[in-house]
């Protein structure tokens, strides 16, 4: 199977398990969502999956291949993954960095052809970044500079996309085009993992994934996952879930 | 969309060397006996004998290939430094990695005799020196990698109190009579041009930069941090081992023909990157040619300045630097977009 699998993943960090059997698969045309408290093992799980983290037990396979059998630029061509935060010590300009991901399909001294600047350049463009291509990424405000590190992993091309809280810093309509690029990414056949806070961006996914204490607890359709039950489970408070039309909407209730 | 073509890294290149050898040319005019251009010309290649030849290709030509030499090798070394710690306030001056190069050249100048270490164990006592201060910061650094301007300045600060101490304690434990050579190698100098010493520093400058340039494209990719490079298809592992491996040499040379010469590696990379923007696939080279054409205006102006007396170089490049990384920090300061 193309995509993303996990098969009974174990990570322990320092000592601490944080990962305990995660079964997570992830397929090409999907959009992912993965919510679950702070601390629950999410970006271990996404660092687990980008190799930067190597289970104690357990396998991940992308492409239907052991993750460790790729070389790192095979993987890159393979696997874009956009942490939490990315400081930037230096003023590139949003073109330079989104041309950055074009790195995996570059030889170590060649430029970038017509072709890398057209992924960049179209990177940019679904994200609304055109007018801030030759823009220093210093000078914008932190929600552009995240939209500019997502237009990187997008020109990175690669048919599996991780990211990390990806719609932290955006405002309502910057949330609104995020997701829905994701989705349209998805559709066009990338496998797509989302880990984020924001349940309403379940209203985009066509998956949802909770995870507590380091296991799945819950994995399906966003109607059938995103309920007062799990949610209690996976977070422990009490939450009243809406069903609406552009999908479910989460309140919490007040205690007492 | 503006980006970096080979077409426009090739005209930068070529108007940077144009500033080099225009350097070069003031640098074997400019002196106590002020030559003519056309003299100059004559003596370099070969249509006129004499003192004025004498003049030019004895004592400044050598003099000024090693201002080249250092100003390159401290420039493209502060680049490096720069990315790899991801801080632009990083300079091998600054960062007390000369201070460690300096330490162990003056440990072999003054008890190398006993040993039976001539001057020749300077260079890679020197290089050797750097490797080690370069170490030290990685370690203080952390498994990020990523300097905060804070516990930079407080390492190098320390590092070069440490140094200078140690280099001042080493010379009178071994009665080094030649105080005044400890003082120019604690402030910097470029007076002891032997053209044979001029040769070896190129050597060591052309390797350091032979391996650094093949990496420019990984330090763009290591300044987005390891994790982020690793992912991007470099192996960032080996990449900052090797350019370890080049900076520690580059600052080694350097610093075993001229001593402390600071912030050429700070003003140089931040100069060209207002200029012409961070890609380091232009800053590394662009740096080298600039560096050197800097430190030969430098040294002709520190040769010039009082007349028949010579200033050494370092207090000239610090006199410059100190306000300028002064400048630089009340910019990285927290609050501002750059910190």
């Amino acid at each position: 199977m193309s995509g993303l699998a996990l098969r009974g993943v174990r990570v322990a960090l320092r000592g601490r398990p944080v990962l305990e059997g995660v079964d997570l698969a992830l397929a090409p045309g999907e959009l992912l969502l993965l919510a679950g408290r702070n601390g629950a093992g999410k970006t271990t799980l996404l660092r687990t999956a980008t190799g930067l983290v190597t289970p104690d037990a357990g396998s991940v396979e992308i492409a239907g291949r052991p993750l460790a059998s790729f070389s790192r630029r095979e993987l890159a061509r393979q696997i874009a993954f956009v942490p939490q935060e990315t400081a930037l010590p230096f003023p590139f300009t949003a073109g330079q960095l989104a041309l950055l991901g074009r790195t995996p399909h570059l030889g170590r001294l060649a430029f970038e052809s017509k072709q890398d600047v057209a992924a960049a350049e179209r990177a940019l463009e679904r994200l609304g970044l055109a007018a801030l291509a030759d823009r220093s990424v210093l000078e914008l405000s932190g929600g552009e500079r995240q939209l500019v590190h997502l237009a990187r992993a997008l020109a990175q091309e690669a048919p599996v996309l991780l990211m990390d809280e990806p719609t932290a810093h955006l405002d309502l309509a910057h949330r609104a085009l995020v997701l829905g690029c994701l989705r349209d990414l998805a559709r066009e056949g990338c496998a797509v993992l989302v880990v984020s806070h924001d349940l309403a961006a379940a209203g985009f996914a066509n998956r949802v994934a909770l995870l507590a204490q380091g296991r799945v607890l819950a994995d399906g359709a966003p109607s059938a996952v995103i309920r007062s039950d799990l949610l209690r489970e996976a977070f422990g408070v009490e939450t009243e879930v809406l069903a609406t039309p552009a999908g479910p909407v989460v309140l919490p209730v007040p205690r007492g | 969309m503006k980006r970096l073509t080979p077409a426009r890294l090739a005209v930068t290149l070529a108007a940077l060397a144009l500033l080099l050898a225009a350097a070069l040319a003031l640098g074997l005019a400019l002196g106590p006996s002020g030559l003519g251009l056309r003299e100059v010309w004559d003596a370099l290649f070969g249509h006129a004998g004499g003192a004025s030849a004498d003049i030019v290709l004895g004592v400044r030509l050598p003099r000024a290939l090693l201002a080249a030499a250092v100003g390159a090798a401290l420039a493209v070394a502060g680049v490096v430094f720069q990315a790899l710690l991801r801080n632009p306030l990083a300079d091998p001056f600054v960062l007390g990695v000369s201070g460690g190069a300096a330490l162990a050249g003056i440990a072999v100048l003054a008890l190398g005799g006993t040993l039976g270490l001539g001057y020749g164990a300077v260079p890679p006592a020197a290089f050797l020196g750097a490797v080690l201060a370069v170490l030290l910061l990685l370690a203080v650094a952390g498994p990020t990698g990523r300097l905060s301007s804070t516990t930079l300045l407080l390492t190098g600060v320390v590092f070069n109190a440490f140094a200078s101490a140690a280099i001042v304690f080493l010379a009178s434990l071994a009665g080094l009579t030649e105080g005044a050579q400890v003082f120019l190698w604690l402030i910097g100098n470029l007076s002891d041009a032997r053209p044979a010493l001029a040769g070896w520093v190129a050597l060591f400058v052309l390797g350091g930069l032979g391996v650094a340039i093949p990496f420019a494209r990984a330090l763009d990719l290591l300044a987005l941090g390891e994790e982020s490079a690793a992912l991007l298809g470099i192996d960032a592992a080996r990449a900052r081992r090797w350019l370890l491996l080049a900076s520690s040499l580059l600052v080694g040379a350097a610093v075993s023909v001229a001593g402390l010469v600071g912030f050429v590696g700070l003003v140089v990379p931040h100069a060209l990157r207002l200029a012409f923007g961070p890609d380091h696939r232009l800053l590394v080279p662009a740096s080298a040619l600039a560096g050197a054409a800097f430190l030969v205006l430098c040294d002709t102006l520190a040769r010039t300045l009082l007349g028949g007396r010579e200033l050494p170089v370092g207090a000239l490049t610090a006199l410059a630097g100190g306000p300028f990384f002064l400048f630089l920090l009340r910019r990285a300061q927290p609050g501002s977009p750059r910190a």
